[in-house]
């Protein structure tokens, strides 16, 4: 069975992963919450705190840099005409290990839609410290997953942020229009090892590129917490 | 290539004829985590002193953290089974000292244990209870609903009427789970339980205070008169009844199922003296909201429902006053 005979050496990979943390783990525990006064209730529907933008919304600008230094900004894919896939990564995240080592699910559907004008982007939001963060870590990690995308830095998270990122991997689809077309997931299945038997982003894909309605824009993304700054 | 180990591990198969006293919980099996496929050394107690481990494929020379986060392990009551007959299993799992597992319900992040259970043709097994988790929010926002410490999981099995009595058989479980802290390990694991079919239904008795104590941590239904919910527009409100209502003590936390409506701001209405959560429509309709209602106060522990309020059409939604459904 496929999935039995990669689970080893994904979980491998996961029992090592804890290693590459530059600090210690436990200074950055996240606590659990204290519910006294954290979160003050919002007084009207209208006023929640800085939404991050929802599928039909105009996709938030960023200019971020890659791993190699090279800056990427939205604006130059849209006005190049370009659709923009975002993939919120980890390398040390084991869904993302699933999705890139163990398979190579986010190379393969790239491959299958580049040359249909498709930019991928990886975008890592991890604050310093953190789990899979840092230059050195995600340089590393795309060679090793040998990967044909830029994983662009995101430290502050101030682009997760503005784009809602909860998890990594968490999908995003960018219309030609500027349009965030797709929120969710890669596949339909949460499972850390497990696969899904529908690839999402190339059925929405599909209908972005074909100037249709999306059919399903919104899935529920899964994966581990992205690793924002406390 | 087969994995030594990672599933399909041997677990040791206990015969109730040894045991000695019917009802009381049985461990059947404590099996090392499945991690021992890695390489890893598998260290069933939570504190075994990890173990340093060479990391060749990307270590950094740092030594890693060995111990497994999660041993499963499982038993039921009553300790015999008779044809047509119902036992409950407690599936345990237990995660080493800080980490934490999923609830089943809605979480931005993570992965709730799943099983997928082989059984004999005819057997039937019912849903997953779990427990009731707790909420834990993580930097940017990020909700999720876990459990600390040891998480028992009870299932219902049902044995067909026409069974033959009088032999064994085996029941496997082929478990998954997620066990996070500040980083997040994927687990799995086999249970294969061997169950002896007595010929007439055990004589009744007790539960064992393990099976007391994980039914304690179930919701309950909710009952009419502990709270009132009314729909205004595309808001929910839920106020207290009873002498804890509108005080310090008496916090509710609203906990959504997987089918539970969607909810605009979960991080900020969930949790209050009273709530007010706000809904997206959706075909013009808001709701249902499903899911548990955990209440404080001042006298005991807190006490967990189970909210099911049906959804409700937006442009017929009048304000009313009604108690909350069970």
């Amino acid at each position: 069975m496929k999935t039995s005979r990669f689970a080893p050496v994904a979980l491998f990979l996961l029992l090592v992963a804890p290693t590459l943390a530059p600090t210690p783990a436990t200074a950055e525990h996240p606590k659990a919450e204290h519910p006294k006064a954290e979160h003050p209730k919002a007084e009207h529907p209208a006023t929640a705190t800085s939404t991050p933008a929802a599928v039909g919304d105009k996709a938030p600008d960023f200019k971020l840099t890659d791993t190699d230094g090279v800056e990427h900004s939205l604006a130059q894919y849209l006005a190049e005409g370009q659709v923009v896939v975002l993939e919120w990564f980890n390398p040390d995240c084991p869904f993302i290990i699933k999705h890139h080592k163990t398979n190579r699910t986010m190379d393969e559907t790239y491959a299958t839609l580049k040359h249909k004008g498709v930019v991928w982007l990886a975008v890592n939001s991890g604050a310093a410290g953190k789990q899979g963060a840092g230059l050195e870590r995600n340089k590393k990690a795309r060679e090793e997953y040998r990967m044909t995308f830029p994983v662009l830095l995101d430290e502050n998270g101030a682009v997760g942020r503005a784009y809602g990122a909860k998890t990594t991997p968490h999908m995003f689809i960018i219309g030609k229009d500027g349009k965030l077309a797709y929120s969710g997931a890669i596949d339909d299945n949460a499972s850390p090892t497990e696969y899904g038997t529908r690839n999402h982003i190339i059925s929405a894909l599909r209908g972005v590129l074909d100037g249709r309605a999306v059919p399903e824009p919104v899935t529920k993304p899964y994966g581990c917490s992205v690793k924002y700054a406390d | 290539m087969r994995p030594r180990g990672a599933t399909g591990i041997v677990a040791p198969m206990l015969s109730h004829h040894a045991q000695t006293k019917p009802g009381r919980f049985l461990v059947l099996a404590m099996i090392s985590a499945a991690l021992t496929a890695a390489g890893c050394r598998s260290e069933p107690a939570a504190e075994s002193a990890p173990k340093p481990e060479a990391s060749p494929a990307v270590g950094s020379g740092a030594a890693a953290e060995a111990a497994p986060p999660v041993i499963l392990t499982a038993g039921f009551e009553p300790s015999t089974i008779a044809p047509g007959g119902t036992v409950t299993v407690l599936w345990r799992l237990l995660p080493a000292a800080d980490w934490h597992l999923y609830w089943s319900g809605r979480n931005d992040s993570g992965f709730a244990p799943r099983v997928k259970l082989d059984l004999p043709p005819g057997w039937s097994a019912g849903p997953l209870q779990w427990p009731t988790p707790a909420r834990y929010v993580s930097a940017g926002d990020i909700l999720d609903h876990v459990y600390h410490g040891e998480l028992v999981l009870l299932q219902e099995i049902t044995v067909p009427r026409d069974e033959a009595p009088g032999r064994r058989v085996e029941l496997r479980a082929a478990w998954q789970w997620l066990a996070c802290r500040d980083s997040c390990v994927p687990g799995r694991d086999s249970l294969r339980v061997s169950v002896d079919l007595a010929a007439a239904a055990p004589i009744a008795s007790d539960p064992s205070p393990a099976l007391l104590a994980a039914r304690a941590r179930l919701p309950r239904p909710l009952p009419p008169d502990v709270v009132t919910t009314a729909w205004e527009g595309v808001v929910l409100h839920i106020r207290r009844e009873g002498p804890d209502a509108g005080t310090a003590a008496g916090r509710m936390t609203f906990m959504p199922a997987d089918d539970c409506g969607d909810l605009a701001d979960l991080l900020h209405d969930g949790v209050g003296q009273s709530l007010a959560l706000r809904l997206a429509p959706r075909d013009g309709q808001v709701g249902p909201v499903r899911g548990l209602l955990v209440l404080e106060g001042a006298a005991g522990p807190a006490r967990s429902f189970v909210l099911d309020v049906p959804a409700a059409r937006l442009a017929a939604v009048p304000v009313n006053d009604t108690p909350a459904g069970g």
